[in-house]
């Protein structure tokens, strides 16, 4: 177990590994997004669904006593990736949420709005899985030591919510 | 938002069945406050568009792999010793290829559309052919935004079913049940087309977008044509009409809309009188014999002149307005 954390793979395959990795991703956000036009129900099953797949991850090791190695190893490009995740699954929750409450608005009209709205954000995701895909098939690969993999993974956190939320324009009314 | 305003187009002929051209007249109140004629797409038209863009996906896709393959083959194909020899430089070869075999394959699936329909034509080429083109419910621009929302909203409406399918056979599952459930994903998403007046699909409704016809455009027949307006050569006295940048640039846009008025009613007083002052203005000795060839030569020169300029942004509303 130790060994599919620590030193896996080495240096050969790693753009490939990379490259498979944005593929799957990219698809699983944009899912996480699309579904939401069913009134959000099956985004959130498809989130749940994952993170439920993580935490039995987290068991798992926890069980063989690697829960802190496990949690750097995954921290590298987690941070972003599953930052990426969460807010395609929070566009579709957008568009989900506008459709059945729609407010002042015709339920055309606030799915169209709601939906441009949340196109916008899967423009910011899909960039944040290039950037995670890269940190999953290099930087993960490459550093064997914990503490520089949480390190980074930590970093890449602060680095997106500084961006996000910082320095962001006034949100419209 | 301004809320589209959806009626038929009226027909005065009471007993005149409605054609289905009629049917599908929509006028939109743009947010400038104009109101604009659409023609929703037929749903025939859309299924052809859309048939003609999976088609050529599938050949790209096709080609992109039969060329990758290709080149796969010539990597392994090399002799075994400079293979052995060289066995870093084949493996990063293949994983280079297969980099870019994923990478391609992503992009026809998801780019392919929205680089289409992100082009000021608004319409990939199945729709081109199909004579379609997307356009925003309410008038306005058709926004980024809008494209790829409506086209991430494709992945579900089309290829989630065929991925499904396509797992459960390769990992052996029950394709029965597949079977039932990808076809009735795919019902559920073809019905809402099928059900609303606009025939909007999941997309059209998350980007606030639709389909409306976009016949080939002709240029409207100019008001005059023929040998004086080309070569400005009056065909009762043969002279030839030849206006100069200074000549031209004294009138704009009003003046050219009353001279093609004149010129409409073609009423010989009002041409003499008209030929007279444009003469006097331009500095011409008038009484060239034919006025009503003078007219049309200066209409058509000045017309391509103004036209000119708008091209590059220079509008001259009228004579009083700036050298333009």
């Amino acid at each position: 177990m130790r060994a599919t954390i620590y030193g896996s793979g080495g240096e050969n395959g790693l753009g490939l590994f990379a490259a498979a990795l944005f593929n799957n991703n990219a698809q699983v956000s944009i899912l996480a997004f699309a579904l939401g036009f069913a009134f959000a129900v099956p985004s959130l099953l498809l989130l749940v669904h994952n993170m439920g797949g993580l935490g039995a991850m987290l068991w798992l090791f926890h069980g063989a006593g690697l829960l802190p190695d496990f949690a750097a190893w995954l921290m590298v490009h987690g941070t972003t990736e599953l930052f990426a995740i969460l807010l395609a699954g929070a566009a579709g929750v957008h568009i989900g949420r506008n459709m059945a409450f729609p407010g002042e608005l015709a339920v055309l009209d606030a799915a169209a709005q709601a939906g441009r709205r949340a196109a916008q954000v899967m423009v910011g995701v899909v960039l944040m899985l290039i950037v995670a895909a890269l940190l999953e098939g290099f930087a993960r690969q490459l550093i064997d030591d914990p503490l520089a993999r949480a390190a980074i993974g930590l970093f890449m956190l602060v680095f997106w919510i500084g961006y996000l939320f910082a320095w962001r324009r006034g949100v419209p009314e | 938002m301004k809320a589209p305003s959806f009626r038929p187009r009226d027909k005065s002929s009471g007993n005149r069945p409605l054609l289905d051209s009629d049917r599908r007249r929509r006028s939109v109140t743009t947010p400038e406050g104009i109101a604009l004629g659409f023609t929703v797409a037929s749903r025939s038209s859309r299924a052809g568009a859309l048939m003609i863009d999976l088609g050529l996906v599938f050949v790209l896709m096709l080609v992109t792999t039969l060329v990758l393959a290709y080149l796969l083959f010539g990597v392994i194909g090399l002799p075994q010793s400079r293979l052995e020899q060289s066995s870093g430089a084949g493996n990063s070869a293949l994983q280079f290829l297969g980099v870019l075999w994923i990478i391609a394959m992503f992009l026809f699936r998801n780019a392919y559309f929205m680089w289409f329909e992100l082009r000021p034509r608004g319409a990939t080429p199945g729709k081109r052919l199909a004579g379609i083109r997307v356009a925003a419910r309410d008038g306005g621009q058709l926004t980024a935004d809008a494209v790829i929302a409506r086209n991430l909203l494709r992945d579900i409406e089309l290829f989630l079913p065929v991925m499904f399918y396509a797992q459960a056979s390769s990992e052996g599952g029950d394709m029965g049940a597949a079977t039932i459930a990808g076809l009735a994903w795919v019902t559920t998403f073809l019905a809402i087309p099928l059900i609303n007046r606009d025939h909007l699909r999941a997309g059209d409704i998350v980007a606030g977008s639709w389909v409306v016809e976009a016949p080939r455009a002709r240029l409207a027949a100019l008001l005059v044509s023929g040998d004086t307006a080309r070569e400005g050569r009056s065909t009762l006295t043969g002279a030839r009409f030849r206006f100069g940048e200074a000549e031209l640039s004294v009138y704009g846009e009003y003046e050219l809309q009353v001279l093609e008025r004149v010129l409409r009613d073609d009423r010989d007083e009002n041409l003499a009188e008209v030929a007279r002052t444009i003469c006097a203005k331009i500095g011409w000795q008038p009484g060239l014999g034919d006025d009503r060839a003078f007219l049309t030569a200066y209409y058509t020169q000045l017309r391509a002149r103004l036209e000119h300029g708008m091209r590059f942004g220079q509008r001259k509303p009228d004579k009083f307005a700036g050298t333009g």
